[in-house]
């Protein structure tokens, strides 16, 4: 029971503290701001709780009974943040597939002409976005003119496509969204 | 004991989620990859539902306590299934993955031209459309696209109510 109640509160916590300093001002770089922020609250508050066990009698929560229960919920935190961060980047960045459809969900029943698509797509230069975003993150530098991978853009990209080592590098594998 | 069970069964069942998830893949001819993730994570659910129910029954724990482990196992499984169904699906469906694969498989790079060309967005419109056409999402109906028995609009809808309430925009674009 403490494991779930505490780390709801925790993740609750972090959550609202992200949102509060969102406010206040974007961090440049999103994901890291969002790690640090989940993972400090995280340490934080394992830290009050084991070393001020009156904390959870204010609360009327009892606190976890042991190292294992403490792990138990430092998981229970990281798992909800991973799940967060992973959902993040796709609020981030717009799906083509998502716009699409929406934008279909607001014409109604009378539907859009596919011309009106495309011109839809040319005002959204989703492959320019994307490459600004790898030039940012310093996944990818433009020296004489052409786009090459760094080390940190060519670790990502090994450990994703490590999964799938046959697959060849073609545009028509693309997933649904 | 009984504390160290409970850290480990949400790791179980994304280990038996993991290898059902690969030997379907692998051994049954049949099976695509999203059939395979889905089979996986039914797989992995099971048996953390399995585990703790045994060891509810095998121990003197209260329902009430079960029952907050239960809770507390399957969202932290769900996430870390979650996780793993992201870390597949990324390297297919990621623009920003596939432009970084594109480069990897160019040592001396490529310039703008040759990735526009490649990652035409006109093209990708069409790849997309296509997709959603095969998938009964939209439907052509007298030369216009119109939207078809869709289960991603509303996915699509809480995408974007999530990006305006934590992003203050609806599009990066804007």
């Amino acid at each position: 029971m403490q494991v779930l109640i505490w780390g709801g509160i925790i993740f609750l916590l972090s959550f609202f503290i992200h949102i509060i300093l969102w406010k206040i001002h974007l961090p440049k770089y999103q994901t890291a701001a969002l790690l640090y922020i989940f993972f400090l609250t995280l340490f934080l508050s394992i830290v009050t709780l084991y070393f001020f066990p009156k904390v959870g009698e204010l609360t009327g929560f009892s606190t976890p009974e042991d190292c294992w229960s403490y792990l138990h919920l430092a998981l229970f935190v990281m798992s909800l943040t991973f799940a967060y961060i992973i959902t993040y980047s796709a609020l981030e960045a717009d799906s083509p597939t998502l716009s699409i459809l929406l934008m279909l969900n607001q014409a109604g029943p009378d539907g859009l002409e596919p011309v009106v698509l495309e011109r839809f797509i040319d005002q959204r230069p989703f492959i320019g976005a994307r490459m600004e975003c790898l030039l940012h993150d310093n996944m990818a530098v433009l020296e004489n003119g052409k786009y090459k991978t760094t080390p940190k853009g060519r670790w990502l990209a090994k450990l994703l496509l490590f999964y799938r080592p046959d697959r060849q590098n073609d545009q028509t594998k693309a997933g649904p969204v | 004991m009984r504390t160290f069970t409970q850290f480990c069964i949400p790791l179980a069942g994304l280990a038996f989620n993991v290898l059902c998830q690969i030997l379907s893949l692998q051994l049954g001819k049949r099976i695509r990859l999203f059939q395979s993730i889905m089979l996986g994570f039914a797989a992995g659910f099971l048996l953390v539902c399995i585990l703790e129910l045994t060891l509810f029954f095998y121990s003197s724990a209260e329902w009430l306590d079960f029952l907050a482990y239960w809770v507390c196992n399957t969202i932290t499984y769900g996430c870390l299934g979650y996780g793993y169904f992201a870390y597949i699906n990324l390297g297919e469906s990621s623009l920003r993955i596939r432009i970084i694969d594109a480069l990897l498989h160019a040592p001396d790079g490529l310039t703008e031209e040759t990735l526009i060309k490649r990652f035409n967005d006109r093209e990708l419109l069409s790849m997309r459309i296509q997709r959603l056409l095969d998938h009964g999402e939209i439907q052509m109906r007298d030369g216009k696209y119109v939207l078809g028995k869709s289960k991603l609009v509303p996915i699509a809808k809480i995408v974007f109510l999530l990006k305006w309430l934590i992003l203050g925009k609806r599009s990066e674009f804007e």
